[in-house]
């Protein structure tokens, strides 16, 4: 089966994830692909990834770590985001607490 | 009253948590496998890594990885009283289980000689530097670029 009919046998929300681990697919035997289910049924969920990037055809190594090193970049800079805005939204409301100390002790 | 209480301790535990903590071994072995690939990825930029030496760190970086999966945890409770030292969220758990994966299919085609020579110093500074950018996510910073 060739990757075009494949996208027309699915919906389309799996259209992006086709482009990238359908040709793995496409590189496996029907063998391979019982024993790569078998592993992610056992939870075996590292191995079946590692299983499916080795049958990725002519995917460079280079540009996938240079892809996953940006995307944890990106990650990276959500979290020190994320961080930020908890710590202002508690000075916020120890702010307002403040305010209403302030009031109540008559300053 | 009690919701409002229940919030603001919500809000002082979540205070300044990153999505991805450490404890244990695991906090000391960050740094210095980050400090190491520091020190690596220097002599991989310039693409001074021997074929030999480049396989042998991808292997390195790659049990490093798949320590790091081992370790991790979405559930609290298995990091305070289980024996996992990594929490993370779900993305960064998702990111690690990756890695560790990713690595030891990369660790496979270098053994099987199936990576052009040529690729092998920069796999290795990536790597390097995404062993970086996890004491990056344990400190909570955006880290360089």
């Amino acid at each position: 089966m060739i990757l075009e009919e494949l996208q027309a046998k699915l919906p389309p929300q799996f259209q992006p994830w086709i482009a990238t681990y359908g040709p793995a697919f496409a590189a496996m035997t029907t063998a391979e692909f019982m024993a790569w289910l078998q592993l992610l049924t056992k939870g075996d969920v590292r191995k079946a990834y590692a299983d499916l990037l080795t049958k990725l055809p002519g995917g460079s190594w280079k540009d996938e770590w240079a892809k996953m090193d940006a995307e944890l970049y990106a990650d990276n800079q959500d979290n020190a985001a994320s961080i930020t805005l908890q710590k202002q939204a508690l000075v916020d409301v120890l702010k307002i607490c403040a305010t209403i100390g302030l009031a109540f002790f008559g300053f | 009253m009690k919701p409002i209480v229940v919030g603001m301790l919500t809000l002082l535990l979540l205070t300044g948590c990153s999505g991805l903590m450490a404890r244990g071994a695991s906090l000391a072995t960050i740094d210095q496998n980050a400090a190491d690939a520091a020190t690596l990825k220097v002599k991989a930029d310039a693409g001074q890594l021997t074929k030999l030496d480049a396989g042998l760190s991808i292997k390195a970086n790659a049990d490093k990885l798949n320590a790091y999966a081992d370790a991790a945890t979405t559930n609290a409770l298995a990091y305070l009283f289980g024996g996992k030292t990594i929490l993370c969220n779900a993305k960064y758990f998702d990111r690690l289980t990756k890695y560790a994966a990713a690595s030891s299919a990369t660790a496979g085609a270098a053994d099987a000689g199936a990576i052009p020579d040529g690729d092998l110093n920069p796999i290795v500074a990536s790597m390097c530097k995404v062993l970086i950018r996890i004491k990056d996510a344990k400190d909570g910073k955006a880290g360089l670029p």
